[in-house]
């Protein structure tokens, strides 16, 4: 480590790795985010921000954060879900109706004990609510109900949870790199694709199919993970720092994608893009199934869930 | 049987690469001919890829075949290229038994899981352990090689400067 | 300081001869053991795995293998009778042949090193049995293999148009003016150099439309492939990665049942050709990949552009030094990776100066190619020397008059965006 800085402590610098381009509103809010920590730690802490996927992402990213690497890691919830399973349980499929619901959900005892498991296998979880957005259906017809999508081969990202929550859904999950998917639907590898507004306007996929069918039937969201043994040797006044500016990072953040989704929204329906509500209940019986699809989930995972979703909304 | 052990990364790197070019047919065949997708065969087909990757590249380097610069070693004369090699090796043997030495720890010491099969990432990763483990052990085998053959020289060396003095 | 040793090392090991893999693997090593304290040692050998552990590099092991089962299946003497009844009466007629085949090609595949690592192993010794050198050879190889993932279908336009935010449908169309500009500056470079060194036409006189038709009858099974291919695309049956395994199928089916001549005995053959170039290609990449990751942390390459950013707000001036600036970054780090780590860091700065992103594009994949059959660090270089045989310094110096060559056709994509710019501007 380097010498003490004017407030005495030891400098300590941080790689920040996320798939997001700098474009995108996750990177953006990151950006601001790291900024006002170096700022405020006065030269004690150094976070450097990789976006873009110039680092190690996803899977790997988090082995870095495990292996107690100098690193925090931006990425899929599902990516602490490798360590501790129901992590994927609380971000299965149909669960929220609106962004408060999620975030609610996160401040619940039912996930401060899963985060409790996450630092028992080295990772600190900072924050769970970087959110990106729901995903709906892009499609060639409007989709209404399950039987809409019978035979429709909808891109997937390689994932079980996916698979399995879009074969519930009634669609033939298709698994394509994202680089392939564009030309996939315009050769008609595949018929269509899963996303949230952000990918569709901002990957320009409206350009190859004109149908968002608004199944929200995921949530896409961040966690931001740092190692538990690095969070452990900062000082306490660096772990405030870094706690306060990422969890004002995260209002911020939700706040601008709730304001980019109505822009987005109204832009796509200038590029021709139609809109269509879903029958939600009845997607929603056929993928309450996926939570059972899961060995390593805990068993009733679901009905926790809902009962903690039933007192967030009896609020 | 000799020959087989002679031949194991080729060996091994055929079964892998033609499980990989299998795996990908059969997807397309499945996917378009019956409507069927699984989600491990990608992951298999890349897998096996990995393993075709290391195993070729070891015997590549059992054979001397990969490729280097070769600006400094024609202008130097034949003692020079032949102390040039020992020099090689020795950094070719550091070089490949630390990248062991570092896989085996990475491998042993990962708990990532793969995102289809969500099996353990000890099926990959073995492939650096096993590759760079042979390359150690075949820089061991070139290095003791040209070490023995600088030592005949430099002997005959002294034996023609006796013989030309007496 | 500190953090540019690797780059010395490098070159200190590459003068040495060290194989070009390993001299990038030790000069990265000595980073991520005595310079890096992000991380612990072990993760380094993440990248060595993480690396090559994507889909679309599986194009490499399919089109060297198609390359071996077209030697074995009877198909590549078919296509070559072909190319000499079109192209045998021109001079040097058989090098003209691996351009024009590359271009083709294109329409085909995407990545330069498979396009390199196939007619490397099909075309080349054809080209030895008709008396063109062995460096020749594979400089022509080379330099057209630049060609292939400039022309769609390619994974390079789609990542570059990912990253730059800008339509994947108008990145593919703004490719082909650019791969046709290669295809015929390396086609003149081709006709001069074979009327200087008397590369002899391998006819006499131009075929007759007759003599054609019988010849293009008796190719048909082999010319059906890439239609095969192209078709199999078009309707959705395939991606572009999975078409190289299906080449693989239909050149196993037309061998065994149409030409006869593939036997039980050539499959271990075959094999052992995949396993031997995907495993020295791929090892190259994974070095430069394990070096590239040095180079981003260390954040090298930004520190390059803002100091070009801060040099000058003059946007043909500011061109130029890009220009020089990714011709130098392409000798050394793998295309795929340079694109990655590049675009983002120039993309905002000069869309920023008025340039089209797409336009920009363009440039910028050229550019990378270039770099990729320029020394000492080209991949698809090593792709050809490794597989035909040649020595580096042979090779550079037949290199020499084609980069010039596709240097010119840079300069003209950089500097009259209307040309560069002509298809998407027509059809988008
Ligand atoms: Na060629
Ligand atoms: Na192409």
């Amino acid at each position: 480590e380097e010498a003490a800085t004017d407030t005495g402590e030891k400098k300590v610098v941080i790689k920040l790795s996320t798939k997001f381009a700098e474009e995108e509103q996750t990177a953006k809010s990151l950006k601001r985010v790291v900024e006002k920590i170096n700022e405020r730690s006065g030269g004690s802490l150094e976070l450097q921000l990789y976006p873009n996927g110039q680092l190690p992402i996803g899977k790997n990213s988090m082995e870095q954060v495990v292996s107690g690497a100098n690193w925090i890691s931006v990425d899929g919830l599902n990516f602490v879900g490798d360590y501790v399973p129901d992590f994927n349980a609380i971000n299965g499929p149909m669960l929220y109706k609106n962004f408060d619901e999620y975030l609610a959900m996160t401040q619940s005892d039912l996930v401060k004990n899963l985060k409790d498991e996450a630092a028992k296998k080295g990772i600190k979880v900072l924050s769970l609510d970087y959110l990106f957005g729901f995903r709906s259906m892009l499609t060639d017809k409007a989709v209404k109900t399950p039987a809409d999508l019978n035979g429709v081969k909808i891109r997937v990202p390689n994932s079980q949870l996916y698979m399995y929550t879009l074969e519930a859904m009634g669609a033939n999950p298709t698994p394509l790199p994202f680089t392939e998917v564009y030309s996939g639907i315009q050769q008609g590898v595949v018929d269509g694709l899963e996303g949230s507004l952000m990918t569709i306007y901002g990957r320009k996929m409206y350009e190859v199919r004109k149908n968002v069918s608004l199944t929200n039937h995921l949530l896409g969201v961040s966690a931001v993970c740092i190692s538990k043994d690095v969070w452990e040797g900062l000082s306490e006044n660096q772990r405030t720092i870094i706690q306060e500016e990422f969890d004002a990072g995260a209002k911020y953040n939700n706040d601008v994608t709730v304001e980019l989704q109505k822009e987005y929204r109204v832009q796509l329906e200038e590029l021709g893009v139609k809109f269509n509500e879903v029958d939600l209940p009845a997607f929603n019986v056929e993928t309450a199934k996926v939570f059972s699809k899961f060995p390593k989930w805990t068993p009733g995972i679901y009905d926790e869930i809902q009962k903690e979703l039933k007192e967030i909304r009896a609020k | 049987m000799k020959n087989f052990f002679r031949n194991i990364e080729v060996i091994l790197g055929s079964i892998a690469i033609s499980i990989t070019v299998l795996s990908v047919i059969t997807n397309v065949i499945l996917r378009y001919g019956f409507g069927i997708q699984f989600a491990w065969i990608e992951e298999v087909s890349v897998g096996c890829f990995i393993w075709t990757v290391f195993l070729g590249a070891t015997a590549a380097y059992k054979d001397k075949a990969l490729i280097g610069v070769e600006v400094l070693t024609q202008a130097l004369p034949e003692r020079g290229r032949r102390f040039l090699e020992l020099i090689i090796y020795s950094f070719l043997f550091v070089l490949t038994a630390t990248l062991f030495y570092l896989s085996y720890n990475y491998t042993v010491g990962s708990d990532k899981i793969t995102s289809a099969l969500e099996v353990s990432y000890v099926y990959i990763n073995s492939s650096i352990v096993v590759s760079f483990g042979l390359m150690t052990f075949y820089s061991l085998k070139f290095l003791v090689k040209d070490i023995i053959l600088f030592i005949d020289e430099q002997r005959s060396v002294e034996k023609t400067n006796l013989v030309g003095k007496e | 300081m500190e953090g540019f040793y690797p780059i010395i090392i490098l070159f200190i090991l590459f003068f040495l001869n060290i194989p070009i893999a390993f001299a990038l693997m030790g000069a990265s090593m000595y980073y991520f053991i005595f310079v890096d304290n992000v991380m612990s040692m072990n993760m380094i050998m993440q990248r060595f795995v993480t690396s090559i552990e994507s889909f679309p590099y599986l194009a490499v092991p399919f089109f060297i293998m198609v390359g071996s089962v077209m030697n074995y299946s009877g198909i590549s003497n078919s296509l070559m009778q072909m190319a000499e009844v079109l192209a045998g009466h021109m001079a040097g007629g058989l090098a003209q042949v691996n351009v024009v085949l590359s271009m083709m090609m294109g329409g085909i595949s995407g990545s330069a090193n498979a396009d390199a690592a196939m007619q490397s192993k099909i075309l080349v010794p054809e080209m030895r049995k008709r008396g063109f050198s062995a460096p020749f050879s594979a400089a022509v190889t080379a330099a057209s293999s630049s060609v292939s993932p400039v022309i769609p279908p390619g994974t390079n336009l789609i990542i570059y148009a990912l990253i730059a935010n800008v339509s994947v449908s108008k990145m593919f169309l703004a490719g082909y003016t650019p791969g046709i500009l290669m295809t015929v500056a390396l086609m003149i470079t081709v006709h001069i150099i074979s009327k200087k060194r008397g590369y002899l036409p391998s006819r006499d006189k131009v075929a007759s439309p007759k003599e054609i038709a019988i010849q293009f009858i008796n190719s048909i099974w082999a010319l059906l492939i890439p239609f095969g291919i192209i078709l199999g695309m078009r309707f959705g049956l395939f991606t572009p990665t999975e078409a190289g395994g299906m080449a693989v199928l239909f050149c196993v089916i037309i061998g065994t049942f149409v030409y006869k001549k593939l036997k039980l005995r050539h499959i271990p053959i075959i094999l052992r050709d995949t396993v031997y170039g995907t495993g020295s290609v791929m090892f190259l990449i994974i070095g430069a990949k394990v070096f590239g990751y040095y180079l981003t942390l260390e954040r090298i390459p930004q520190s390059i552009t803002t100091f070009l950013m801060d040099f000058t707000d003059n946007k043909f001036v500011l061109l130029i030094i890009i220009n020089l600036l990714l011709l130098f970054i392409g000798m050394f780090i793998e295309g795929g990776a340079a694109l990655i780590i590049l675009a983002p860091l120039l993309v905002p700065a000069v869309t920023s100066m008025g340039i089209d992103p797409i336009h920009f594009g363009v440039i910028l994949i050229v550019n990378i190619m270039i770099g990729g059959i320029t020394p000492p660090f080209g991949s698809m270089m090593f792709t050809t020397c490794t597989i035909v045989g040649v020595k580096l310094d042979e090779f550079v110096k037949e290199i020499i008059p084609f980069i010039v060559a596709l240097m010119i056709v840079l300069i003209v994509l950089t500097y009259s965006a209307p040309i560069a710019m002509f298809i998407p501007n027509l059809m988008g």
